[in-house]
């Protein structure tokens, strides 16, 4: 029974003495001009966006990072969730292969806006999971950055994917297999 | 399934006192007006049987009994008129509360259990439990549910709860409702996980 997947963290990722807080980072997903506008407001050109009836894809390069190389997010308004698989460049590999961000994401007609309630999920499918930063959503509610029901949304955001992921195996695509979505990727298949 | 285990000692056995104290609600933080209930910290002396709580109330226990995994004790509930008593198992690895209410009435359906956060400190006869507010629910026969998080929010908006113990809180439930979903959401598959086999529910 017991799988080795409780990677849970005991503090920030790379024990950093002293917690960021911040509020949400905010992130725009503009649709007709092909740009991705980052949380520090840099506009990104991107190679594909795809609308979805259950959300939005996005495959952009990602540049002035020495760890990454591209990017391909979905974003998941029913869920409170953008999946992300990150391609790292040679030196940098990570031991999961998608992240998940709980966050609001606010479709639009033109644009698309993400705003990240903090928790991470880092995913390593078929084997376990690890809910990062809890302590930054933590942080943000007590210096009153969030209030209380969106810190709730995120909590419930967190559980019920957390819950859903491990039932199916810690298999994202089987889960929402469940709820009739399935992510493309250009190198993950469902 | 009854086994000597959980045959009440003769020496723990008391009878119950009225005078049982419950939880308070307090002030309301914040314009939207959700009660805290403050960090409930009680203290049970293993010698007396005795569980005594932060506000100053005291309930003479009907089982109190130590374990090599923790703390068994059921406490009387004369205040509600449905739950003769509460079952508590004290987890400390796990940190962990998991409670069951045992119904007046033999017809009565049982209810869910719940599995608390909590942060115990224990010395030779007496363990102190710090509730940390936010728990899951866990029927048997369907998904574990996250109670508390609405009370929870408030607290750390509030500061009423620690961040350190904020934070303890919901990496234990995450981890426990990840433990759940490979126990089919049954407690007991996952207390066997736990490697506790003292039997449950409790007769």
């Amino acid at each position: 029974m017991r799988t080795g997947s409780h990677l849970l963290p005991t503090a920030r990722r790379g024990d950093a003495p002293t917690l960021d807080v911040h509020p949400p980072k905010i992130e725009t997903f503009d649709v007709p001009a092909m740009a991705n506008v980052d949380p520090k407001g840099f506009v990104r050109p991107v190679d594909e966006y795809r609308v979805e009836p259950f959300g939005l894809y996005m495959a952009r390069p990602v540049i002035d990072r020495a760890d990454l190389a591209y990017r391909e997010t979905w974003l998941l308004p029913e869920l409170d969730l953008a999946v992300t698989d990150w391609y790292r460049h040679p030196g940098h590999e990570v031991d999961h292969d998608l992240y998940l961000d709980i966050a609001l994401v606010r479709p639009g007609e033109r644009t698309w806006q993400l705003v990240d309630l903090y928790v991470d999920i880092e995913l390593r499918t078929g084997h376990g999971l690890a809910v990062q930063d809890t302590d930054e959503l933590l942080g943000a509610l007590g210096e009153g950055l969030i209030n209380r029901a969106t810190a709730q949304r995120a909590l419930d955001a967190t559980y019920r994917t957390v819950e859903a992921i491990a039932a199916h195996g810690y298999d994202l695509a089987a889960w929402l297999a469940d709820l009739g979505i399935e992510l493309a990727w250009k190198r993950h298949r469902a | 399934m009854r086994n000597r285990d959980q045959v009440v000692p003769k020496s723990f056995h008391y009878k119950s006192t009225p005078d049982v104290t419950t939880r308070t609600h307090t002030a309301t933080l914040g314009p939207v007006g959700t009660a805290i209930t403050p960090q409930l910290v009680d203290i049970v002396d293993t010698f007396t049987a005795e569980r005594s709580y932060s506000s100053g109330g005291c309930v003479r226990l009907t089982f109190c009994q130590v374990e090599s995994w923790g703390l068994r004790m059921e406490c009387p509930t004369p205040e509600d008129p449905f739950v003769d008593s509460e079952v508590t198992w004290l987890i400390p690895d796990a940190g962990l509360k998991l409670t069951h209410k045992r119904p007046r009435s033999r017809h009565a359906r049982s209810g869910p259990c719940t599995l608390t956060a909590v942060r115990v400190q224990r010395d030779t006869r007496s363990w102190r439990t710090t509730d940390l507010l936010l728990g899951l629910s866990v029927p048997g026969n369907t998904t574990a549910r996250i109670v508390g998080s609405e009370e929870f929010a408030a607290a750390v908006s509030g500061r009423v709860l620690r961040p350190d113990d904020a934070d303890m809180a919901l990496r234990t439930v995450h981890r426990t409702l990840e433990e759940l979903s490979h126990c089919y959401h049954d407690v007991v598959p996952w207390l066997m996980y736990q490697q506790i086999t003292t039997p449950w529910p409790p007769l």
